[in-house]
């Protein structure tokens, strides 16, 4: 048996097939596209190497690529800010033996299912200044307003992340209470012969236990917003004026709509180093955290 | 554990309740008030927004199915979504085998090479393949994107299944290897079978990634006919203002087969889907 689980050619058939196909798809265009930010090239002329020029560029002179730094940090940070509270607070509350649990648990996930074009389109219409769904609501209140939400440069960009807020906290609602499900039972009933009344129980012992799937939630969070495209795209172009232009809409655009493809690809290796990077930054904040 | 957490206060507990059903209600409205607008006519959406329609044009789902080649886009996005998890669940799953069970030297590295590829984001790929196509004269987007399908659901799939696998007790291959079956039909014949529950999981999780991808069908398919439901449909924000209803009929037709199998397979969905997440 041993033997045979050192077959060198039963293990190339197992592993190559997959291994291969990733490898095409997905680290060796990652190494190109690093490369390809040194170039200057619109694939129809010469290719031209230009050293860290595209950077510089990005850097000292493209008060667009700015604009999209700063819009994805309130992108990154709004998100998490909307989505993990109200996650945790409703997997809270859905964690201690309600009634209907599994209903409210599959109601508030549903639009996990949904695809983002298809929740846009949606919020397109709930936005929409003259038939929307909320200046509708708001003029029965009294508040009357045609205000176009995606077509005004101060609300834009919330309106999206609010959406992407809309469609995700069921995701990390069911996180959550996977991670609740596993913290033993026995530790909440001692805290409660305890006399710990329930604010304590939640912050002192379910908060920190935990810890380990709010790590996973804010991982998710932060690097699906770095990389947020499909709402932006659809809802707002990145418009109006650029007030909700991100790095991955910036990137669609200077690539594929103005053909500049060696920047494109600076500022998609500014991407993949924020993605990365806030992954492993994450990681370490929790893992000290834990240590303590 | 519930007896323990239940909150002895009744008026907490009603306050949870008129909060989860605000919050269902929030989830839950807007959905009914798109289906509603979709059977209007744009006078109605317009004078009486609240009201049910008072002729209900189902027909505009008709119109739009046939009229807007929305039937071409379902059925494309069909076939993406079933070869490419097809595929990437056979070569996953004999990857993972490969990875858990097997015994070689750079087993470890190899699997936590792959594992790297989920933190890539798609934008760093798209330029170079795009190029690659376009260079070696490819006018079939097909082929790239079932790749990229694929490819970005590989390190997942292995994640979740090696997973499993490690959890079978070894004996089962042994007693058949015994018997003389070799080792890659004692895979298929005797441990594929008992992967049946976690290939559910990641059949479902890879279905559904594939068929609410809108970046990379975007960038590769400029031909009608290959176009996927999601890029088909972003195009009916166009004439919007026109006509409402067109756009809201393509909304629900997106969304009504998402609903129908999430009503029937819930909790196969939410631990499908959140399993990469949860047991990570």
């Amino acid at each position: 048996m041993d033997r045979m689980l050192r077959d060198r050619k039963t293990i190339l058939i197992l592993v190559l097939p997959a291994f291969i196909i990733f490898l095409i798809f997905i680290p060796a265009p990652a190494v190109v596209s690093v490369l390809l930010s040194l170039v200057k090239w619109d694939m129809i002329g010469e290719m031209k190497f230009v050293g860290l020029d595209n950077f510089k560029f990005l850097f000292a002179t493209d008060y667009v690529f700015w604009i999209a730094v700063k819009n994805t940090l309130i992108f990154v940070v709004t998100s998490a800010i909307l989505q993990m509270p109200m996650a945790f607070l409703l997997a809270n509350i859905l964690s201690r033996g309600m009634k209907g649990k599994t209903f409210f648990r599959n109601v508030i996930f549903l639009p996990v299912t949904f695809s983002g074009v298809a929740v846009s389109l949606m919020f397109y219409f709930v936005y929409h200044p003259e038939v929307g769904l909320l200046n509708r609501l708001l003029a029965l209140i009294g508040i009357n307003t045609d205000l176009s939400w995606l077509g005004n440069e101060k609300t834009a960009l919330l309106a999206v992340v609010f959406t992407l807020a809309w469609q995700w906290i069921g995701y990390h609602m069911v996180i959550f209470m996977a991670g609740i499900t596993n913290i033993p039972v026995e530790l909440i009933e001692a805290a409660k012969i305890d006399g710990c009344n329930e604010w304590k129980l939640t912050w002192n012992i379910i908060f920190p236990l935990l810890l380990p799937v709010i790590k996973i939630s804010a991982v998710l969070i932060v690097t699906s917003s770095l990389k947020a495209f499909d709402m932006v795209y659809i809802m707002t172009f990145g418009g109006p004026n650029h007030a909700s232009e991100v790095l991955a809409s910036h990137m669609y655009t200077k690539t594929f709509a103005q053909m500049k493809f060696g920047y494109g690809s600076a500022i998609a290796t500014v991407l993949m180093v924020l993605c990365i990077g806030s992954t492993v930054l994450i990681n370490r904040m929790f893992t000290s955290k834990d240590v303590e | 554990m519930n007896r323990v957490l239940t909150g002895r206060q009744p008026i907490i507990k009603i306050i949870k309740y008129m909060f989860l059903c605000i919050y269902s209600i929030a989830i839950i409205y807007p959905l009914l008030f798109v289906l509603m607008s979709s059977l209007k006519s744009n006078n109605e959406i317009f004078s009486t927004p609240f009201a049910l329609p008072t002729v209900w044009n189902f027909k505009i789902y008709y119109d739009v199915w046939t009229k807007f080649n929305v039937q071409v886009y379902f059925l494309n996005s069909v076939y993406y979504a079933t070869v490419s998890v097809a595929i990437c669940v056979v070569i996953s799953c004999m990857a993972a085998y490969g990875l858990t069970r097997m015994k070689w030297k750079l087993k470890g590295a190899t699997f936590a090479f792959i594992l790297l590829g989920l933190m890539v984001p798609m934008h760093s790929e798209v330029v170079p393949l795009y190029i690659g196509l376009n260079k070696l004269g490819f006018r079939d987007p097909k082929i790239t994107l079932i790749g990229i399908f694929v490819a970005f659901a590989i390190p997942t799939t292995i994640f979740i299944v090696s997973g499993f696998i490690q959890s079978l007790p070894i004996e089962l291959e042994e007693s058949a290897v015994i018997e003389g079956c070799g080792l890659i039909k004692a895979f298929f014949l005797i441990i594929v079978p008992l992967l049946k529950p976690v290939i559910a999981t990641v059949i479902i999780f890879n279905f559904l990634g594939v068929w609410n991808d809108f970046f990379a069908g975007l960038i590769f398919i400029s031909q009608e006919g290959d176009k996927t439901l999601q890029l088909g449909i972003s195009r009916f924000q166009g004439n919007f203002s026109t006509r409402y209803a067109d756009l809201l009929a393509a909304i629900m037709i997106t969304i009504i087969p998402s609903i129908i199998v999430y009503s029937v397979l819930q909790d196969q969905i939410i631990s499908g889907l959140t399993a990469g997440a949860v047991k990570g």
